[in-house]
């Protein structure tokens, strides 16, 4: 997938977004919508110009220089612009992968509450990634679940969440 | 009044949990601010859910003192390891990184450390002789000004924003609409809620601030995958002393750069990043030597440090007095206020001047403790090697559950965070500016309820009708418009150029 196709999957999102929010917020009244409905245009507006643009043009001609525009004067100092990043062969599945962490510790603690989750996760990580040896990472999930434990739970008084199979478990 | 104030204000941090607080604000602020890529806008992300059931000062003294405490952290693994901790330290690089080099780390580190706390209490002493000389001004104001005040920090945040000009006003409306989710405080008409009890409260902004950067950082530094830092810790031929006298040699720079940093600071939407760079800029063209820049001057490291201090207090006017915020740490710093009960406008300057009186206070404390603590470790962060992500991505992502979940006992928080998360990373890979996302959000409440009080008050042609608000709009329409004006001329300079 090259960055512009990339750029203009977004770009739509965003546009199909815009323009939901659009459609909803035409049905609130008058003082309701009297903010969000213009908000929704312009966003449609400016979207629609960036994917114009992004397709049109190679380069980003609206990027400004800040110290320039600032100073109304050209920066001397070399300052390297700062440009999308080169992507490694590797990335979308780091990224996949990355985006599944995440949701699968979300389902844990959905699932079992938040200690359970955070012990589970992060023995898990550790083990996983090699950082540490099974039996450390246990050991430092468990001391770092027992920290945060403390914190939340017994110092800031947090009514803990026990996630959904509890009531299945204990019955 | 004004005496009074100062002392009530000073008077509030001087309770045990208000000093615990600082000192663990500090702390945590340092060991962030040193991580790689978590600066102060993650470190105060995650103490969101902290910020409830305690003294107001001391929990201003935690969030405060640590976000203070970032900026330091920054500069140390700018300067040691050639990796900014944050935007706004990428000027440290320059010369910072080449001392460190040569074997002049603690040098650097010391003279960092010094110019940030002269920056800094330069800011404070800014932040406390401005009150009287904005607080008529901000009485004089009605609802018409102040919406206009707020469309201005709109549009000036999206033109100075990072990359591009359109995505940073797609990301600023974004943020606006998402601000519109829940309940319509004016008509009470339930919006884009969908049928959910829960969108029904609204998007909590603390939750949303934790996703969209400490949770988006993590997935940013799993994909990143390589050791953060990685380096050779080699002799060092200078101490931490010398780099406190050269802070204190170079005294006009120090003054020059932190008057930068309170300018920039309090321009709305220009953060702390552009400041930096700009001091760095500033020194290199005064200097009498400016070839030796880039190659491990030590006038390299002082400017953007004495900047990056006295930014906050320079930050904090607008967000104070107009709940405009001068950048992206203070827009979420704003969301903090609120979620203390703390709201910004001509109130601040008035009933609750001892609040804003223990902000400086807490200012000149954070940076004194920051100070003290940086070079006591300095020799030490000298010589640290090495750090890893994979021990650092289960632990702070637990954190950033638990900090969502904790916000308001709610475990659809967690998924809004998560949500969140992933929409910060693809706003940070395609380069659609998550500042902008969150000023926009802190705003958009400002711009509605001031819309329809004008509306009500004024009527429908109250900009016309209203002088100073008229004056106010075409001062907006240029402000945006001249950057545009620059860049057309110069294009077609460019082009003439290359006719020719």
């Amino acid at each position: 997938m090259s960055r512009k196709f990339q750029e203009n999957v977004i770009a739509i999102i965003t546009l199909v977004v815009f323009c939901a929010y659009l459609i909803t917020a035409l049905s609130f009244g008058p003082n309701a919508r009297l903010v969000p409905l213009p908000i929704a245009t312009l966003g449609i507006f400016l979207v629609l110009i960036q994917i114009i643009r992004q397709n049109l043009s190679s380069s980003e001609k609206l990027e400004l220089d800040l110290l320039s525009s600032l100073t109304g004067t050209t920066n001397k100092v070399a300052i390297t612009e700062k440009k999308p990043p080169k992507e490694n062969p590797h990335q979308l599945e780091r990224e996949i992968r990355a985006f599944m962490f995440v949701a699968t510790f979300v389902g844990l603690i959905l699932l079992a509450g938040p200690v359970v989750a955070v012990f589970v996760f992060a023995s898990g990580f550790f083990i996983l990634t090699s950082y540490y040896a099974p039996i450390k990472a246990i050991w430092i999930s468990a001391l770092f679940c027992l920290a945060l434990y403390i914190l939340f739970v017994e110092i800031l008084q947090l009514q803990l969440y026990h996630g959904i199979l509890e009531p299945l478990i204990i019955g | 009044m004004m005496f009074e104030a100062i002392f009530s204000g000073l008077a509030a941090l001087a309770t045990p949990q208000a000093m615990l607080f600082m000192l663990i604000g500090v702390s945590y602020g340092l060991m962030i601010g040193i991580l790689p890529g978590l600066g102060g806008i993650v470190a105060i992300a995650l103490l969101l859910p902290f910020t409830y059931g305690h003294e107001l000062a001391a929990t201003l003294a935690l969030l405060l003192g640590a976000h203070i405490a970032t900026i330091w952290g920054g500069s140390v693994t700018s300067i040691l390891f050639k990796v900014p901790g944050a935007a706004k330290s990428l000027a440290l690089v320059f010369d910072g990184h080449p001392m460190t080099q040569q074997g002049h780390a603690s040098r650097a580190l010391g003279a960092s450390a010094t110019a940030a706390l002269l920056g800094g209490l330069m800011g404070a002493v800014f932040l406390a002789f401005s009150i009287p000389i904005v607080r008529p001004i901000m009485l004089a104001l009605g609802p018409s000004e102040y919406l206009m005040m707020a469309l201005w920090g709109l549009t000036i945040i999206a033109t100075f924003s990072e990359g591009s000009l359109l995505k940073g006003m797609i990301a600023t409306s974004a943020g606006i609409m998402i601000a519109y989710i829940g309940m319509d405080p004016v008509s009470g008409t339930p919006r884009f809620w969908f049928g959910s009890v829960y969108l029904l409260d609204g998007i909590s902004f603390p939750v949303a601030m934790i996703g969209l950067f400490a949770v988006a950082e993590m997935i940013k530094l799993f994909v990143k995958g390589n050791a953060m830092i990685d380096r050779v810790a080699g002799e060092e031929k200078s101490s931490v002393l010398d780099g406190v006298k050269d802070a204190f040699k170079h005294w006009w720079l120090v003054v020059r750069s932190s008057l930068l940093g309170l300018w920039v600071g309090v321009l709305p939407g220009v953060g702390a990043s552009v400041g930096g760079i700009a001091a760095y800029a500033q020194a290199a063209q005064t200097s009498k030597t400016p070839e030796r820049f880039g190659k491990g001057a030590v006038e390299g490291v002082i400017a953007p440090d004495a900047t990056l201090g006295a930014n906050e207090g320079g930050g904090l006017m607008p967000t104070l007095a107009f709940g405009i915020p001068g950048g992206e740490s203070m827009a979420i710093l704003l969301v903090a206020f609120l979620s203390m009960g703390i709201v910004p406008g001509p109130q601040m300057l008035t009933t609750e001047l001892d609040l804003v009186f223990s902000m400086v206070w807490i200012i000149v404390i954070a940076n004194i403790v920051t100070t003290l603590i940086g070079l006591a470790i300095s020799s030490r962060l000298a010589r640290l090697p090495t750090l890893n992500p994979n021990v650092m991505i289960p632990l702070v992502l637990s954190v950033c559950f638990f900090g969502a979940f904790a916000t308001r006992g709610l475990v659809e928080d967690v998924l809004v965070a998560a949500f969140f998360g992933g929409i910060g990373y693809l706003m940070d890979k395609y380069q659609y500016s998550r500042a902008n996302f969150v000023i926009g959000m802190v705003l958009a409440e400002m711009i509605e309820r001031n819309l329809h009080i004008s509306l009500g008050l004024y009527g429908d042609l109250f900009i016309f009708t209203r002088p100073i608000t008229l004056v106010m709009f075409i001062f907006i329409i240029i402000t945006t418009a001249l950057p545009f004006i620059r860049q057309q001329r110069a294009e077609n300079a460019q082009d003439g150029n290359n006719k020719i």
